[in-house]
């Protein structure tokens, strides 16, 4: 009976591959809620446990030119299961915006209220809510990252909207906003 | 910071600590290996503080968790500390550690060099020995890891039927026991 606290197996779990996290989440409640933390993600990527992989996108949407998206760095897509990836981006048009600890931020390409996160591994979607901001967005950009102080992901927007003036001369707008996931 | 003979310092290189484990043996060992040990500086430092005229160098510091074989391990470990424990650059050099860490001991060795290095808050050794049981375990059964650190499954049966079922790939190409 081996009895360790539990930051001992998170560091020991923080070395391990994903597929074996994935295995092990059957363990036990325990092990899973170890491994379901978002920490441990940030951690293990941090470690590069595993060897860095390109993977690329290639999708197309209906009547239009095809639109390439390119993902480096995503070590942690080493065992998922690519056509998934794949699939997903296809049908659903979607545009890659940014990656981190092996999540995909992805928007979609005329829809400015649709922005989701994606779990290639888990094969799970997670939609965010939309910008409060008006939806006459013009250009977008989005930037996610993990806040390993928090334990928060985050996710920022930038937007440029055009407001029509009285004299009927275009006026910008900057605006951001951030999402924040996750509990601190 | 290892390289106790080319220490310019004499006093603090010939100075030895006196460990006591569990089972009541005694270990005089290089202040600065002992200094490796958090826990150890942490009591060594209290005491100094405490009195150093009445007792000096000639303390005894207890560490009841540690069994004598175990810090013999460890304290051999601490002498030939590897130069990193950082990531390795290539596969070939990764290889190398791995068999490194494997010669270190068998699974159950690992568990007490863990317990004990984390008890003593010894930063590298319990880096090394992680790193040696997450090479041992990365590709067991679910039964054996179970086994292994006595554990029993909570989930209901057919949740983690299910479970395997969906991540069916996550559960191919495991090592015998």
């Amino acid at each position: 009976m081996v009895k360790f606290p539990s930051d001992v197996l998170f560091e020991i779990f923080s070395r391990l591959p994903i597929k074996s996290l994935l295995k092990f989440r059957s363990v036990s409640q325990q092990w899973r809620n170890i491994i379901d933390d978002p920490y441990l993600a940030y951690m293990h990527h941090s470690r590069c446990v595993e060897e860095p992989k390109i993977l690329l996108l290639d999708h197309h949407t209906q009547n239009e030119k095809p639109i390439d998206a390119k993902v480096t760095n995503v070590g942690v897509f080493l065992n998922a299961d690519l056509n998934l990836v794949a699939k997903f981006t296809k049908s659903m048009t979607c545009y890659l915006e940014d990656c981190c600890n092996g999540l995909l931020c992805l928007s979609k390409s005329y829809d400015d209220r649709f922005l989701v996160l994606f779990n290639p591994l888990r094969q799970q979607v997670l939609p965010l809510p939309p910008s409060s901001a008006s939806p006459k967005l013009g250009s977008r950009k989005y930037g996610f990252w993990f806040d390993h102080q928090k334990n928060t992901y985050n996710i920022v927007v930038v937007a440029v909207f055009l407001r029509e003036s009285v004299d009927e001369k275009p006026c910008y707008k900057l605006g951001a906003e951030v999402y924040t996931l996750g509990t601190s | 910071m290892s390289n106790t003979s080319e220490n310019p310092n004499p006093s603090s290189s010939s100075a030895k600590i006196t460990l006591k484990t569990s089972d009541n043996e005694l270990f005089e060992v290089e202040e600065a290996v002992a200094m490796k040990f958090c826990t150890v500086k942490q009591y060594f430092e209290d005491e100094k503080d405490n009195d150093v005229a009445a007792r000096g160098s000639s303390t005894v510091i207890p560490l009841p968790n540690v069994h004598s074989a175990v810090l013999a391990r460890l304290i051999s470990y601490c002498k030939k500390l590897p130069q990193s424990n950082a990531v390795a650059d290539n596969h070939e050099e990764e290889e190398t550690k791995k068999k490194e860490r494997k010669q270190y001991g068998t699974p159950g060795d690992l568990v007490d060099l863990i317990s004990a290095a984390n008890y003593l808050d010894f930063k590298e050794g319990l880096e090394f020995f992680n790193q040696a049981l997450a090479d041992h375990i990365q590709n067991k059964s679910v039964e054996y890891v179970r086994k292994f650190f006595g554990i029993k499954g909570d989930f209901e049966p057919h949740e983690e039927e299910k479970y395997r079922e969906e991540y069916a790939w996550a559960f191919e190409g495991v090592d015998e026991d």
